[in-house]
């Protein structure tokens, strides 16, 4: 297996970046996007943008004629959109091909209990009479005549992409590469799993292959707005690198489009570590507009928990907050104002932004969004009201009301902040936690009055996507 | 805002842990979880039987793993650690963390025989880890290899929740006052009976018959939100024996999952059932007798029993499940060990085939899933010689049912040696496995509607 610092290696020296080159750092998140332009690490032009309103394209398009930049020498790019596509629409072109008699895996593995529709369909499931055993002797050859006709199959339901799950491929993959030069051959896109990973369960690599497959189309048009956006602006040939969650460079490899899920963390985790003092441990904490999540840079995650079970995912280790930025206000079952398990989103998002319709906890700090870019523009007077007449409404409703508007809110603000205090003293392992992201100035400055045990670092917003341009 | 702050403080802290409590010193339970459901309620017992006869102070860790002090299996380990002592103005504070090690299938009659049964035990006490304790428990014949190790490392993590506990006090000044506490546990109360309620009350009667010879009869009643179920005229064990506090966690479990109470496991909702095991029947077993069996098929049966009872008290669209399952130890040469558990419900979420197949010499040849059916199919060859000892349930007869619903298949584990017929396995047993010998289990875990459902 390379390692990290490998690949680091490998990057930095056929990347290097000159003092002189202007390089752009994009972060796409689910709703929003930041765009950073650097020149030997100094800020150039800095924005952030809700993509409901300007999209991916036409927002990138927009920032850098308004930086007046002509030319860049690279672009990186982070994002996250690909949880979008997976929560809503996930890829429908995908085939499966299994060993034979385990063809119904992703049903047989799908924790009971999950909510989330089949990672595939059942009639893009095919069976192939082969086997391989755990020494990796071949059992069973895959014949002529069954493959000709699974292609036949693959054809008739007008299958682009397909996945080819053997059992024991990693000891002897002659029966998956037989198959997959043949689908090669016959004009489809095949995926395997990395062979690679060291990793013990075969549904997990399984599930990131169909995961990569079925996000394949969405990330290409993601790929083709930033490249439409920034052609005459890079240099000719070039295009924006993604990074992935193992802090891979990478544009046409199908294989780390789920990862790419993780490429900022992979960053922010690797920049800091860089800075800061050699056995110094320390967490970060981001508090971005979509997503509060502490991060802890010296340890991996091996899995992602998804909602088909368990994903190899070689990430840093994240745990998300219980309380995110758009969390909804509600009525707990003891009758009593709480915030709920559910995050909404900003589609429609917080009331203060105008078109919600639940309560959320950005709400409550609505009125102090002043100069954060992004929501500072999409704050509506009418919302912050609105808001306040539906929470007063609510807090009306419970067993035992809080008597005056402002004590509830203050009362609510004291309760968010109490509680993601009380995640950072039971989830940090070191004293010093490095808050990060658009919100951190705000809530990084709340807890760091509450939680004088721990060192507090606030970086600027700006960082959050500059970071993600340095040390290729 | 009290009740709800306590809840999630309280989920914050048990959010690493798969099987834990958080309760005061009463032995009230606060909150709690586990992934085997009918445990929670466990928990008070853990407690009372602990700190009954043990002075544990602020950062002591007691361990118990006895079925009949609130315990599950003897591979399951109850740590309770004192988080704060009782004073005027607050209820004091224990965590129970319930932890797995070395789980093994080894059917008996006698508990002890069964396993090393560890009554409430301090093995950290004053910052002092109680070695010598740890060691005559590590002695023991039945005790796994690696217990003493093991012990240390949970004991060490435990110490990191106690300063984290005392961190939370400090910099959050936690109002979890005795007061406060009681108001949460009667709001949960409340909240629960209301749920109940809402969807009717009235009686239901209900029998299911174990392979091993028991007989659960149950009628159960409910008006204004509290439920009475009364297993009198219920069989005494042969086979199966299951603890008093086993029987009333089975049965909460099953009104949990009913009635969408799984979130609020605590002493307020737990007080809404009322349980009457006689004297002497299988549901009220005593030591020394096995609790295995018990534990695996008499849970299994006393919920199937709750969930046909209740449905004839409540119209429901919901599907009739089995909660039954096989558990198969395979020991090869070199006592490498394969315990699986078999459920059609959840069986292979975490069953990696390629793992086991380089762990043990074991080809799988095919793992069929229906998850509507909640049906289930698995077949795999052994390559070499092994000793097969296996749990199961319902292979015999299925259990008598209520319309609409009906049992039309059993589970079934058969064997196949090269060039004979399938033979079928009773419902438990060991036996010797030739290589190239073919398993097949068929596993159901739903009822069949008869005719269609009341709604």
């Amino acid at each position: 297996v390379t390692s990290f610092n490998n690949i680091c290696k490998d990057i930095q020296g056929s990347m290097a970046v000159a003092e002189s080159d202007v390089i752009l750092a994009l972060y796409v998140g689910e709703s929003f996007a930041e765009a950073h332009l650097s020149q030997n690490k100094k800020k150039l032009h800095f924005h952030r943008w809700y993509l409901g309103k300007d999209g991916l394209k036409g927002g990138l398009i927009k920032f850098m004629q308004e930086s007046g930049i002509e030319k860049i020498s690279k672009a990186y790019v982070a994002s996250r959109f690909p949880e979008k596509v997976l929560a809503y629409r996930l890829g429908g072109s995908v085939a499966v091909l299994t060993t034979q008699g385990f063809e119904n895996w992703p049903g047989t593995r799908q924790p009971l209990n999950s909510k989330a529709s089949a990672l595939s369909s059942m009639d893009l499931l095919f069976a192939v009479d082969e086997r391989t055993t755990a020494a990796g002797v071949v059992e069973r050859e895959v014949g002529d005549v069954e493959l000709t006709e699974i292609v036949e199959k693959l054809k008739q339901k007008q299958a682009k992409r397909i996945c080819i799950h053997f059992l024991n491929a990693a000891q002897n993959s002659q029966n998956q590469q037989k198959v997959k030069s043949l689908l090669q051959q016959q004009g489809f896109e095949v995926f395997t799993p990395d062979q690679d990973a060291l990793q013990p369960d075969e549904a997990a690599l399984w599930r990131k292959n169909i995961l990569n497959a079925s996000l394949s189309g969405t990330f290409e048009e993601v790929q083709e707005d930033v490249h439409t956006a920034l052609q005459t602006h890079l240099p000719e040939g070039q295009r924006a690198f993604f990074i992935s969650g193992e802090g891979q460079l990478f544009d046409k490899e199908n294989q780390h489009r789920l990862s790419s899920l993780w490429g900022a963390s992979h960053i922010w985790a690797r920049g800091l570590q860089q800075k800061s003092k050699p056995n110094l441990p320390f967490e970060i904490l981001y508090l971005g507009l979509e997503m509060f999540t502490l991060l802890h840079p010296q340890k991996k995650n091996k899995t992602w928990q998804s909602p088909w079970g368990q994903v190899q995912s070689d990430r840093v280790q994240s745990h998300p907050l219980a309380l995110q930025p758009t969390t909804a206000i509600e009525l707990s079952p003891w009758n009593e104002l709480s915030f709920s398990r559910t995050s909404i989103g900003y589609e429609p998002g917080p009331m203060f932004m105008g078109r919600g319709q639940l309560p959320t906890l950005l709400d409550l700090w609505g009125a102090e969004t002043e100069g954060i870019l992004g929501l500072d523009d999409r704050r509506s007077p009418q919302g912050l009201q609105k808001f306040k007449n539906q929470l007063w409404a609510l807090n009306k409703a419970a067993a035992q009301p809080i008597e005056s508007e402002d004590n509830l809110q203050s009362s609510l603000k004291q309760w968010a902040l109490q509680k993601l205090a009380a995640e950072l003293i039971l989830n940090c392992e070191s004293r010093k936690i490095i808050c990060l992201g658009a919100l951190a100035p705000l809530f990084g400055a709340e807890l760091k009055k509450r939680l004088p045990e721990f060192n507090f670092e606030i970086l600027a917003e700006t960082e959050t996507a500059s970071m993600l341009g340095q040390g290729h | 805002m009290q009740s709800s702050w306590f809840y999630e403080i309280a989920d914050l802290f048990l959010q690493p842990e798969v099987s834990a409590a958080l309760a005061n010193f009463e032995g009230e339970v606060l909150h709690s979880k586990s992934n085997l459901g009918f445990e929670t309620t466990g928990f008070r017992a853990t407690v009372e039987s602990s700190l009954k006869y043990i002075a544990a102070k602020p950062g002591d860790v007691v361990l118990t793993n006895d079925p009949y002090s609130g315990g599950s299996f003897l591979h399951r380990y109850n740590f309770l650690l004192v988080l704060a002592s009782p004073s005027p103005s607050s209820p004091g504070f224990v965590l129970c963390v319930r932890r797995d090690f070395s789980p093994r299938l080894n059917p008996c009659d006698r508990l002890d025989e069964e396993g090393l049964r560890i009554p409430p035990t301090p093995i950290y006490q004053g910052d002092h880890v109680m070695t010598p304790i740890i060691e005559a428990m590590s002695m023991h014949p039945l005790c796994a290899e690696g217990f003493s190790t093991w012990l240390q490392s949970v004991t060490t993590e435990l110490n990191l929740y106690f300063t984290k506990w005392q961190n939370l006090e400090k910099s959050l000044k936690l109002p979890f006052s005795t007061p406060q506490i009681k108001k949460f546990l009667n709001f949960s109360n409340h909240f629960a009976t209301e749920k109940i309620s809402e969807r009717g009350e009235g009686e239901g009667r209900s029998e299911v018959r174990l392979d091993s010879g028991e007989v659960i009869k149950l009628r159960l009643e409910i008006h204004n939100g509290l439920v009475k179920a009364d297993f009198g005229g219920t069989s005494p064990g042969f086979k199966c024996h299951l603890p008093d506090g086993a029987t009333f966690g089975a049965c909460y479990d099953a009104l949990s999952e009913f009635y969408n109470l799984q979130f609020f496991r605590n002493s307020g909702t737990f007080s809404i059932l009322q349980v009457t095991k006689p004297l002497g029947c299988f549901l009220n077993a005593k030591y020394p007798s096995s609790a295995h069996r018990g534990l695996q098929s008499g849970v299994a049966a006393v919920k199937l029993a709750m969930n046909m009872a209740l449905r004839q008290i409540v119209k429901t669209s919901q599907a009739l499940n089995t909660e039954s399952e096989l558990r198969l130890e395979m020991v090869f040469p070199e006592n490498r060990r394969w315990l699986s558990q078999w459920t059609p419900k959840a069986s292979g979420e975490a069953l990696s085939i390629e793992n086991v197949e380089a762990t043990y010499p074991i080809e799988f040849i095919k793992f069929e899933k229906n998850l509507e059916k909640a049906s289930m199919h698995v077949e795999f060859k052994t390559l070499q010689p092994c000793q097969l000892r296996w749990h199961s349930d319902f292979t015999l007869h299925a259990p008598r049912l209520p319309a609409p619903w009906k049992a039309t298949s059993v589970g079934l584990l058969e064997t196949q040696t090269l060039g004979s017929e399938w033979a079928k396995l009773s419902s438990q047993g060991n036996t010797d496995i030739a290589p190239g010998t073919t398993l097949r289990i068929q596993l159901w875990g739903q009822f069949e509607r008869a005719e269609k459902a009341p709604v």
